[in-house]
């Protein structure tokens, strides 16, 4: 379970956790003009959290709620959580940037939509 | 659902004679399944597409020609049937299956030849159970 500020949003399903890749932008000069052989660290990676899993709801008008209340917490300039999860991981300032189902919705005995959510720790905030 | 020897087997315009089984099977045709951070073992499981298919097997007579025109993949159809035990004096359970034929074969290595028909079975609604058992004036689904 995923919390965002002690909140299960993604609660409803199975999700899981996946941090993006730590360490230095490189940028290939060759990139950027004038072009030049060689590359630079300009700077640290900025921590990125991917949330994916599966809004499950026994029926479609909830699967819509649900779907709502996770939209309604994106938001121009992003709102910034705490995440946690149930390994005893956490992440402070995270910027929620991105809620994107990955797949049609699917009505079996629940009614159910596969999902990608993405959190980022910009730089400047 | 297995029903040997079922009566009055119809499908769309097309009585068909000497039927001796017709099997309803269902199975999945796409499942979910999900697992989490915290374990090996799946926590969601569901089939949101399953497929029902049928299969009817009947025995030709001698002097039949089972080569009837309106057999071809891809017509559709209504295959009813009533389940033994019609005409008695117990309530008549009729089986009305909405379902495209997807296949013809032969099964003529014994005596008598059999003719063996393959279907597949589908709903104009999605959520509703193209298998309808009427028994009596109570719709059931198998």
């Amino acid at each position: 379970m995923v919390m965002l500020d002690g909140n299960a949003v993604f609660g409803s399903g199975p999700c899981r956790v996946m941090e993006g890749p730590r360490g230095e932008y490189v940028l290939t000069k060759a990139r950027v003009s004038p072009f030049q052989a060689g590359s630079e660290a300009i700077g640290p990676l900025e921590v990125r959290l991917i949330v994916t899993g599966r809004l499950v709801a026994g029926v479609a008008a909830d699967l819509n709620t649900l779907v709502q209340s996770i939209t309604d917490l994106l938001a121009d300039p992003p709102n910034v959580y705490t995440v946690s999860d149930e390994l005893g991981r956490e992440w402070s300032d995270m910027a929620f940037v991105l809620f994107e189902p990955t797949g049609p919705v699917e009505s079996g005995r629940e009614v159910s939509m596969a999902y990608r959510a993405e959190l980022l720790r910009f730089l400047v905030p | 659902m297995l029903v040997r020897s079922p009566n009055a087997v119809r499908f769309g315009n097309a009585y068909l004679s000497n039927v001796e089984t017709i099997i309803v099977e269902r199975s999945a045709h796409k499942t979910i399944e999900e697992w989490t951070d915290t374990g090996p073992h799946a926590v969601f499981v569901d089939v949101p597409e399953q497929r029902v298919s049928v299969k009817l097997v009947r025995r030709l007579d001698p002097g039949e020609r089972p080569n009837r025109a309106e057999f071809v993949p891809g017509v559709t159809g209504l295959l009813g049937f009533f389940l033994a035990g019609h005409g008695t004096d117990a309530s008549p359970v009729e089986v009305n299956i909405s379902c495209v034929l997807t296949g013809v074969r032969y099964e003529a290595w014994d005596e008598p030849t059999r003719q063996v028909l393959t279907f597949i079975a589908y709903s104009e609604m999605a959520d509703q159970d193209p298998v309808i058992v009427l028994t009596g004036t109570r719709v059931a689904s198998a």
